[in-house]
């Protein structure tokens, strides 16, 4: 009974080279009308190639010998002989030859991996080129562009406490007191005999230096009126500040009010 | 007198016709001096493809096909035999395709098959028309391909 027939795969294929052809050998069979089938695929190919033979001896033409090629081979039963409810045997094992000789495995199969993992590292490296440089940017960018201090950390209170009311604040933090509203012009007037006072007051209670070109007299009705300016030891620890004429001295405790 | 003269002349006749077809049965052809080679690849090229389409896709597994032949003379002698004789069910597949070229390989392949037998025996039978293909010759002719797969397989190359 022939019908479901399944042949052995062929082993122990050899080769034969002669210019552009090879000639595939392997042991037959002990039974008649099989067929052996050769395919073989350089490492350029996509799709094998097929040849047949009735015996396992099979020659195939147009190859070039330097490059690397993959072999493999099959039997399979003639139809008419066998009918059509057999199968063909499985794929023997594939050889790889390249210029008459035997090779492990073609070249493309040993660069295959080696690329990847080249590639892989490069990729990896301008990865970390880019993060690192990203990253010293931002550092640049902040040294170059300081962001805008946030006034309610020199002000402690001032928004929260105080809804933005500067005068409540210093009232409230400076033990300042509240200045009564006048005629426009007096009070124009009014707040800077004040702030002599409250200059002259902060002044007696510590020293102050004053890093200008001039420094104002401590008496503070002469800083008002003399538009001259006086010669005088800078005080420490306060900045100078000409307006109209007259100079004053600023310390950390003091500010002025226009 | 007369009966006795008839009854002489008709005796003789049948006696002979007896012996004519007696003869005939035991002297079937030896296909032993035939060309197996040449026959095998006729098979394979024209004959097979007629087979096939006969059958005109019944695969032959489906029928019970335990038929042997001993060897390549024994298979063409089953072969000719089912292919040119009639069998119950199944009168005949003589004039089938298949059967044609079988009958053209033979004569040309063996030496001294005469094709003519089928010849004659169609001539002495009245023209039929085609007989539809029936379950019973299909049976048939999947004996024959399994005769024929045999040989093929059997002879030397």
């Amino acid at each position: 009974i022939s019908a479901y027939l399944k042949p052995s795969s062929p082993e122990d294929l050899s080769f034969r080279w002669h210019e552009d052809a090879v000639t595939v050998t392997c042991s037959d069979l002990p039974y008649k009308r099989l067929l052996y089938e050769i395919q073989y695929k350089s490492v350029f190919d996509t799709e094998w190639q097929s040849k047949e033979g009735e015996t396992c001896n099979v020659t195939m033409q147009g190859l070039d010998s330097e490059k690397c090629y993959f072999f493999r081979a099959r039997v399979k039963t003639l139809e008419s002989s066998y009918g059509s409810d057999t199968y063909p045997s499985d794929w023997s094992k594939v050889t790889h030859q390249q210029r008459g000789e035997l090779r492990d495995s073609c070249q493309e199969k040993k660069l295959f991996p080696k690329f990847i993992l080249i590639c892989g590292m490069i990729a990896l490296l301008t990865v970390s080129l880019l993060l690192l440089s990203l990253w010293k940017v931002r550092r640049l960018h902040k040294c170059l562009m300081p962001s805008v201090p946030d006034p309610k950390l020199t002000f402690p209170g001032l928004f929260e406490l105080h809804r933005g009311n500067f005068q409540e604040w210093i009232k409230d933090t400076q033990n300042v007191s509240h200045v009564a509203k006048t005629e426009a012009t007096e009070q124009e007037c009014v707040p800077e005999e004040t702030l002599v006072v409250q200059l002259q007051k902060a002044e007696a209670e510590m020293p102050i230096v004053t890093t200008g070109p001039s420094c104002p007299p401590t008496e503070g009705e002469e800083a008002s009126r003399d538009a001259s300016p006086v010669a005088c030891q800078p005080p420490q620890g306060g900045e100078v500040v000409s307006l109209g004429g007259f100079t004053f001295v600023m310390t950390d405790n003091s500010y002025m009010l226009l | 007198i007369l009966p006795d003269a008839l009854l002489f002349v008709l005796s003789v006749f049948f006696r002979k016709i007896f012996i004519l077809q007696l003869v005939g049965l035991v002297l079937t052809y030896n296909f032993t001096d035939c060309d197996f080679e040449k026959i095998r690849k006729k098979y394979q090229e024209v004959i097979y493809q007629a087979l096939n389409k006969y059958m005109n896709g019944v695969k032959s597994t489906e029928f019970n096909n335990y038929i042997y032949c001993e060897d390549p003379p024994d298979c063409l002698a089953k072969i000719d035999l089912i292919t040119f004789y009639p069998t119950h069910g199944c009168t005949t597949l003589a004039k089938e395709i298949f059967a044609i070229r079988t009958n053209a390989t033979l004569t040309l392949q063996c030496p001294g098959y005469s094709g003519t037998q089928i010849n004659n025996t169609q001539a002495k039978k009245k023209r039929k028309k085609r007989q539809v293909t029936t379950n019973k010759c299909r049976k048939q002719v999947s004996h024959l391909m399994e005769l024929w797969r045999r040989f093929s397989r059997i002879s030397k190359q």
